[in-house]
């Protein structure tokens, strides 16, 4: 197991906003988090990434838990994620949004970047060579030297991917990939997220909207409502579970 | 080492010498007026830089910056005055000095954000001067006086040669891109694994040191230094500095920083109107451009951008990149 | 017997030195008060330092000397004249808060929050510079009120602490009501939530910003009327100390909070009076700047300040 929640929950003031949430995810599984709007899974995600501390519970990375020591503590630990309302660089390239991520590998000091000296020098080309690699294979070579704000939406969620695999994670949390993407973009996407599990090995957990995506690609999906766990299963159990019906019925009937 | 970088080095050697060519050779004739408006010009460089990276590079809005000045100005003084440390060698102390300063309220502060962080770096400027006006033995409010005189033309600008360099290796590092990530998005960078705090400290620590170089050097040059001197109104000029160059530009605050130390003596000749037109000025240029004279952009990237058209247009290209 | 006689007395002189540092402490924290609510009321607004609230402060001195010599009483002082050249002060001091909103803040609204800083302390610049151009430095201001003052077991209460008390509370019972019961003064709090769902619900934003200034502007000539009353000199850099205490005071309230500003103030001038009261005054702004620092620290938002986080 690498990733387990046990009983975890937060309070915000009186709100609930995530309550007695068991989630276990298994090394290279492929998981979706759905459920209606509101219903905390970005909460879980910045929970599991430590931007929240839970008030309830436990989370634990291969069995260690995690809890308490930050986001730069959990992104050291092995986890990256992106975000739902995309959070690039905007004043640095492509290239080198991605090699801000590897700024923790780099041992260089302040004073060897200063005098350009060899260590400095190297590094710098090997990080610069592992991020060209990384965009190559995400189909952003071309626009490497480009400002992050210059790109368009799609390859915006991209690179936000790609940056967070230059982390090299044990687990990649994605907080609505295909959002904002149609029909065609959001089944390329799909292919795109299985590929990066199955050639960068890594266990990835998402939270989406497009059912589709979700159904394509998960192998098993937890649905949240209000902050709480309603199912758990493989696609085609989710599919046929009456309360998870419910819940979205439910729900689009307010909307 | 490679070839770029041997590039680099002989370049930075060839500019000092030119320097010291000009401080041997040219300054001597030069009317003493207009060589004191230089070296001054100088010192708002060194001051300036270290806040162009807090803010405009690392998004750290400080407001203290000239608390720095005032420890490297006071420390290398003091280690000349009392402890015999020849001048030279009291400057880098003193910026050493000013960046211990930088670690002290940098751990503490840069916790906050935004606004609180400028009213507390703020709040650590005026302690630093009022500190500064209770100890009788570095002058209390009349200043110390007596400070051996050594800033030269050359010294200054060798000083101004290091700095840039500097910070134009530091920026583009991984540090630098460090930085900037923290002023971009604070949380994704945090996600990345890089611990933004430490990126914060660090960068205020490397402005506060080269604050300091330029109080030690101007403490070395007037031979006397006032509390007055660095009060938080000296830290907003350097931040009107920054801010009206570019945040996110080295060579633009630079500029800046000759404008508005230049500018004050260009309108000399309506002695007292010179504050209020240079206020005035300040406002209109806010106005006009208000992403600054160079925005994110360096002066080299302009002047690549102008030579770069000009090509094109003799080529008679018309849609060049 | 005598020793435990002079005990007692130094007790009593302990006791009342530190009653007279309570009084001068509220009365100087009232007028920082006065002060820091315009700076929190514009911050609350837009989210902006106005760096040139001091300078209107400043101007509000000089404004107070032209109105008190123009209508003579300067030269015979009445109540009703020291009454209404009050008044005359903070109108003028409105009009100019709106006035520099309006030429100065409003084209730069859009254009980012550093801009706008550097163009307060520009403005700021300008009105110090021009005070000087005009009336130069250290000008004396008539003395408008005979001052007295009353021995209340031992601690001397003098005739300005009551009336710096006296229209202090006046003015915020005053802008209790305007903020609380007003058409005006919801519109305000409305635009400090947000200032875009304020636009859609179709209030006049840029009419409730003009009138924050104004207000604002106002509460501050109303302080230094206070303060020249007081100490009476005008000065072109006269607001600098003054409105920086008040504006680290609003900071440590917990910026664009009312009740913030005015707890924030208090606090203050309470620190600094005992300070020099027990420490020595040329200690007095360190400390000032150690309690926000510290209050910082521990609470970032401030004392009646509500953090709110980024959102993820």
């Amino acid at each position: 197991m690498l990733l387990e929640l046990k009983k975890t929950g937060i309070r915000f003031g009186g709100l609930r906003a995530v309550q007695d949430l068991d989630l276990s995810v298994e090394t290279g599984q492929l998981y979706g988090l759905i459920g209606p709007n509101g219903a905390g899974k970005t909460t879980v995600f910045n929970l599991i990434t430590g931007i929240y501390a839970p008030t309830e519970g436990d989370i634990q990375l291969g069995g260690q838990s995690i809890v308490g020591i930050g986001p730069v503590g959990v992104a050291t630990a092995g986890i990256a994620r992106t975000f739902q309302n995309i959070r690039l660089f905007g004043g640095l390239t492509v290239l080198e949004n991605v090699k801000v991520a590897m700024f923790r590998r780099q041992a260089g000091t302040l004073f060897e970047a200063v005098l350009r000296a060899p260590r400095f020098q190297r590094e710098e080309a090997e990080a610069t060579a592992a991020a060209r690699e990384l965009l190559e294979t995400f189909g952003l070579a071309d626009v490497a030297g480009l400002g992050a704000e210059e790109l368009p939406y799609g390859l915006r969620r991209r690179l936000e991917i790609a940056r967070a695999l230059a982390t090299r994670p044990r687990l990649l949390l994605l907080d609505e990939p295909a959002a904002g993407m149609n029909p065609s973009e959001a089944e390329s996407l799909m292919h795109l997220i299985r590929w990066v599990r199955d050639s960068f090995e890594v266990t990835i957990l998402l939270i989406e909207h497009h059912m589709p995506v979700v159904m394509g690609i998960c192998e098993r999906i937890c649905v949240l409502d209000h902050g709480a766990q309603i199912a758990v299963g493989t696609p085609k159990e989710i599919r046929d579970n009456p309360v998870v019906i419910e819940a979205y019925l439910g729900a689009e009937a307010e909307t | 080492m490679n070839r770029a970088t041997l590039l680099g080095y002989a370049a930075l050697a060839a500019a000092i010498a030119i320097v010291w060519a000009i401080d041997i050779y040219a300054i001597p004739w030069t009317n003493p007026y207009y060589t004191n408006i230089a070296i001054r010009v100088g010192f708002n460089l060194l001051a300036v830089m270290g806040l162009a990276l807090v803010l405009g590079f690392t998004g750290q809005f400080s407001l203290g910056h000239a608390g720095f000045m005032a420890v490297g100005a006071y420390g290398s003084a003091s280690l000349a005055l009392y402890l015999n440390v020849p001048p030279m060698v009291a400057v880098p102390l003193g910026g050493l000095l000013a960046a211990v300063a930088g670690l002290v309220v940098g751990v503490p502060s840069l916790r906050l954000s935004g606004d609180y962080l400028a009213v507390v770096t703020l709040g650590f400027n005026q302690i630093i001067v009022v500190l500064v006006q209770n100890v009788p033995a570095l002058g209390g409010a009349l200043g110390l006086t007596g400070v051996p005189v050594a800033t030269t033309f050359g010294i200054t600008f060798t000083w101004v040669l290091l700095g840039a360099v500097f910070m134009r290796n530091l920026l583009r590092s991984a540090h630098g891109r460090a930085f900037a990530a923290v002023r971009d998005n604070e949380i994704a960078t945090r996600s990345l694994g890089v611990d933004t705090t430490r990126v914060k400290v660090t960068a205020f620590v490397v402005g506060a040191f080269w604050a300091g170089i330029a109080g030690a050097l101007l403490g070395f040059y007037n031979s006397s230094i006032f509390p007055k001197q660095f009060e938080f109104d000296r830290s907003i000029e350097l931040l009107t500095m920054v801010v009206l160059g570019g945040t996110g530009s080295l060579s633009g605050p630079f500029l800046a920083a000759g404008l508005l130390t230049a500018l004050p003596e260009a309108l000399r000749e309506f002695s007292q109107y010179r504050m209020v037109v240079y206020a005035a000025l300040l406002i209109l240029m806010m106005g006009l451009r208000p992403q600054g004279i160079l925005g994110r952009h360096e002066l080299s990237d302009v002047v690549r951008g102008m030579w770069r058209r000009r090509a094109s247009a003799s080529d008679g290209a018309t849609n060049a990149p | 017997m005598t020793v435990y006689f002079l005990q007692v007395v130094t007790a009593l002189s302990a006791v009342t030195l530190f009653f007279q540092q309570v009084v001068n402490g509220l009365s100087l924290g009232a007028i920082y008060a006065l002060i820091a609510l315009g700076y929190t009321m514009v911050y609350g607004t837009l989210q902006m330092i106005n760096f040139a609230h001091s300078e209107v402060f400043m101007m509000g001195g000089f404004f107070a000397l032209i109105l008190a010599k123009a209508t003579g009483v300067a030269d015979n002082p009445t109540l009703a004249g020291v009454a209404f050249v009050s008044v005359a002060t903070m109108v003028s001091c409105a009009l100019l808060g709106a006035a520099i909103e309006r030429l100065a803040y409003r084209p730069m609204r859009k254009s980012g929050r550093l801009n706008l800083l550097i163009t307060a302390i520009g403005m700021s610049l300008l009105l110090q510079n021009s005070a000087l151009l005009y009336w130069g430095t250290n000008v004396p201001f008539p003395d408008l009120l005979p001052r007295t003052s009353w021995n209340v077991a031992g601690v001397t209460i003098s005739s300005n602490n009551l009336l710096v008390f006296g229209v202090t509370i006046a003015l915020m019972v005053a802008l209790h009501h305007v903020v609380e019961r007003t058409q005006m003064g919801r519109a305000m709090r409305a635009v400090a939530v947000s200032r875009d769902a304020a636009a859609l619900m179709g209030i006049p934003v840029d009419r409730v910003i003009a009138f924050t200034f104004a207000l604002g502007s106002a509460l501050a000539g109303a302080a230094s009327m206070l303060w020249v009353i007081d100490n009476p000199r005008v000065d072109p850099f006269m607001g600098t100390m003054p409105g920086l205490k008040a504006f680290v005071a609003a900071v440590l309230g917990g910026i664009g909070s009312i009740p913030g500003a005015v707890a924030g103030a208090i606090l203050l001038g309470l620190c600094e009076t005992m300070v020099s009261g027990y420490v020595s005054s040329t200690w007095r702004d360190a400390v000032a700047f150690l309690l926000l620092i510290v209050i910082l620290l521990y609470r970032p938002a401030g004392l009646l300040g509500k953090h709110v986080p980024e959102k993820v």
